[in-house]
């Protein structure tokens, strides 16, 4: 094998902020979006990283959110759901002109309510030119929740459950199509703090041997449960997105984060699955969310989650 | 033009709230404050909480403090103050 001179030659990324974070109960994830862009690690800044692995960068600036007003209406279920109808149309918006340019999205969040707009626009670009998308999921949590299961409201706790059908209506249906993911296409990697009624809808969409939970990766390994996980997504006709919620990772390693649960998996394993991704060279956006700087120490998780983009993009360590 | 240098002191480095001490004192002068990381090559306006935490300044971080305008000279002493007491955490 040759040096990996420029893994991006030839290829477009396009990033793309969603500074949105109302779909969580804690404040301060929308604010990754600016972090992940202003911080140097390494000595360089994100972009310029990826400029020199070769990759030509098209920067699609933030995605304007519609913001909820305060003090909000109690007692809503899901939380600020005009507000997110809005945002995901948006999103949809300027994802389109990324697709558009012939570029890898790479998503900036925001909680990970975003991933009902970023993969429904995603869905529908395949849709169009008649394919179906996989995606892998890694998150200490399901987001399987609806808002009949849920306790909060709060929407980052449902996205898969709506990208796979069920849930509120409005946010289902987005775009004009549902499911916005078939489940046999669906991969999640991390989970360890589920709710009653997320364990059973896992069951229920036939989903449980495309959960790779944390007690699977300490049974088997990481690698063995992303090349399975990797096998599942990479079966789409179209090829497969990712989204990465940095709460997969043990707090120790990356605690700037809203929701945090021990026993998650290391900083290597986290590298490990998205190098192991990068080589399949089949992944066709990637996202990565609920980094919280407010919350961060010494900007670790800020800083970790632009070097997780950067193995995904195909970084190697020689 | 003032310049000097300041130690993070408080345990937990310059984390959020650390970081809003340092904007709410910087709020109260007219002049440009900055600070700089040099290990890292990062710098920050003190008036950004955000532009903060990206210096990853933890305990011990020695950060280059740059302070120019009308009132340079109270804003650096105020500045050097508020490190030296820990951002109010010591």
């Amino acid at each position: 094998m040759g040096f990996p001179e420029s893994p991006g030659k030839g290829l477009k990324v396009g990033l793309l902020g969603v500074p949105l974070g109302f779909g969580a109960g804690q404040t301060g994830s929308e604010l990754g979006v600016e972090a992940m862009r202003l911080s140097k690690f390494r000595g360089n800044l994100l972009t310029g990283h990826l400029a020199e692995m070769g990759y030509d960068i098209i920067d699609y600036g933030n995605v304007e959110i519609k913001k909820p007003v305060f003090p909000e209406v109690r007692e809503e279920n899901p939380r600020h759901l005009q507000e997110m109808i809005i945002s995901c149309a948006r999103i949809a918006e300027s994802l389109k002109k990324v697709f558009a340019d012939g570029a890898i999205p790479i998503i900036l969040g925001g909680d990970h309510s975003i991933a009902i707009g970023t993969f429904s626009a995603i869905s529908s670009h395949f849709r169009d030119q008649g394919e179906d998308v996989g995606l892998i999921w890694f998150d200490a949590h399901a987001d399987i929740n609806t808002p009949e299961t849920s306790h909060s409201g709060n929407i980052h706790g449902m996205p898969l459950a709506t990208i796979l059908g069920a849930g509120e209506p409005e946010l289902v249906n987005l775009g004009g199509f549902a499911p916005k993911l078939k489940p046999e296409y669906c991969a999640h990697v991390g989970a360890r703090d589920l709710d009653e009624g997320e364990r059973r809808r896992v069951h229920d969409f036939g989903l449980r041997d495309n959960f790779f939970t944390m007690s699977d990766i300490d049974r088997r390994g990481m690698l063995a449960c992303v090349e399975d996980a990797l096998a599942i997504a990479s079966k789409a006709p179209g090829g497969f997105a990712v989204t990465f919620d940095v709460d997969m990772i043990d707090p120790r390693f990356a605690p700037g984060s809203g929701t945090l649960v021990r026993g998650g998996t290391t900083y290597r394993e986290a590298h490990l699955a998205l190098e192991v991704i990068a080589e399949h060279g089949g992944m066709r956006s990637f996202e990565i969310v609920e980094v919280n700087p407010m919350l961060d120490q010494s900007n670790i998780t800020v800083e970790l989650a632009c070097e997780l983009i950067l193995s995904a993009l195909g970084k190697t360590i020689l | 033009m003032r310049e000097g240098s300041v130690k993070v002191v408080n345990q937990l480095g310059l984390h959020a709230r650390a970081a809003a001490q340092v904007v709410r004192v910087a709020s109260n002068f007219k002049s440009r404050i900055s600070l700089l990381n040099s290990a890292r090559n990062a710098e920050a306006d003190a008036r950004s909480i955000l532009n903060m935490l990206t210096l990853s300044a933890s305990a011990g971080t020695a950060l280059f403090l740059k302070v120019e305008g009308e009132d340079e000279n109270e804003a650096y002493e105020a500045i050097l103050a508020l490190f030296a007491s820990g951002l109010g955490e010591l």
